[in-house]
């Protein structure tokens, strides 16, 4: 687990650094980014409780796209090894960075800034 | 008679350089000979993995377009034996890229990850849907299809090369 550790603060750190290339995926609430022959994909599922509350899964794929290790966080006993405040943002960054927010909002607001001038 | 005698020192000399000469000659043609038969068999190796990645393109390609007729047949337990086909093939022609053509190859590495997760997708949806199948259908072969793109821009590259290579 001290290595799936090293794993995840890693990628937390080279996120925040804008470093990861964050891809969407067929699911919605999942996204992957490769390195080298390794790949790693970050998960949300929603839970029973419902509204904002969600469990989050970090899988560690070899190089034939099979899970070797996992991180899970969330509510409830089945989560394993990584708190939730390290997961939920590493989701959201990921999110943002495979839908080009920053992008998209840059663009927003330089038309809303083109009918101001108007 | 004399002459050769005074100078038997000299003939010797001659004589010794004519076989260095020729000895280095017979020792170029013969590292010559290595070389080509070196490069001849570096050549059909390459010629090898090139065909074999030739076939694991073409069965990708063929394992997609079944995927997607699945997806249409909405048979999900069938598709989820035929994700794990299809990454451990794209994994397969990523381990044999040619050299000359290994940048058409990154985005092998994309993709696997990508069907990973379109099998965890259709898996969780078989459990937690109320009628068994994934929400968005479309969007299961939009991967695939993208998938598909880049594997037939790979084969043509490779076809490309063989060509160049043949000619």
């Amino acid at each position: 687990m001290v290595k799936m550790n090293d794993v995840v603060d890693k990628l937390v750190k080279l996120t925040e650094q804008e470093q990861v290339p964050w891809k969407s995926t067929a699911d919605k609430s999942t996204f992957a980014a490769t390195f080298g022959r390794m790949s790693v994909l970050i998960s949300a599922k929603n839970t029973e409780l419902g509204g904002d509350f969600a469990s989050y899964r970090l899988s560690v794929l070899d190089e034939k796209g099979d899970e070797i290790d996992f991180a899970t966080a969330g509510y409830g006993p089945s989560t394993i090894g990584v708190d939730l405040p390290v997961l939920a943002p590493l989701y959201a960054s990921a999110k943002r960075t495979a839908l080009g927010v920053e992008e998209r909002l840059e663009e927003l607001l330089n038309a809303m800034d083109r009918v101001s001038d108007s | 008679m004399e002459y050769v005698v005074a100078n038997w020192g000299s003939f010797v000399g001659v004589a010794g350089l004519v076989a260095s000469v020729g000895g280095l000659l017979v020792a170029f043609l013969a590292r010559l000979a290595a070389k080509s038969a070196e490069q001849a068999a570096r050549e059909a190796r390459r010629a090898v993995t090139r065909t074999l990645s030739m076939v694991d393109v073409e069965r990708a390609i063929a394992l997609i377009g079944r995927l997607k007729e699945v997806h249409r047949q909405r048979n999900w337990d069938y598709a989820l034996g035929l994700y794990p086909d299809l990454r451990r093939t794209l994994s397969e022609i990523g381990a044999s890229a040619p050299e000359n053509i290994a940048q058409s190859y990154n985005f092998i590495g994309d993709a696997i990850p990508q069907v990973t997760a379109l099998e965890n997708l259709v898996r969780r949806s078989r459990h937690e849907n109320k009628n068994g199948e994934p929400e968005d259908i479309p969007r299961l072969d939009e991967t695939l299809n993208e998938i598909q793109q880049s594997l037939e821009t790979l084969q043509s590259s490779m076809m490309y090369t063989d060509k160049v290579v043949g000619s």
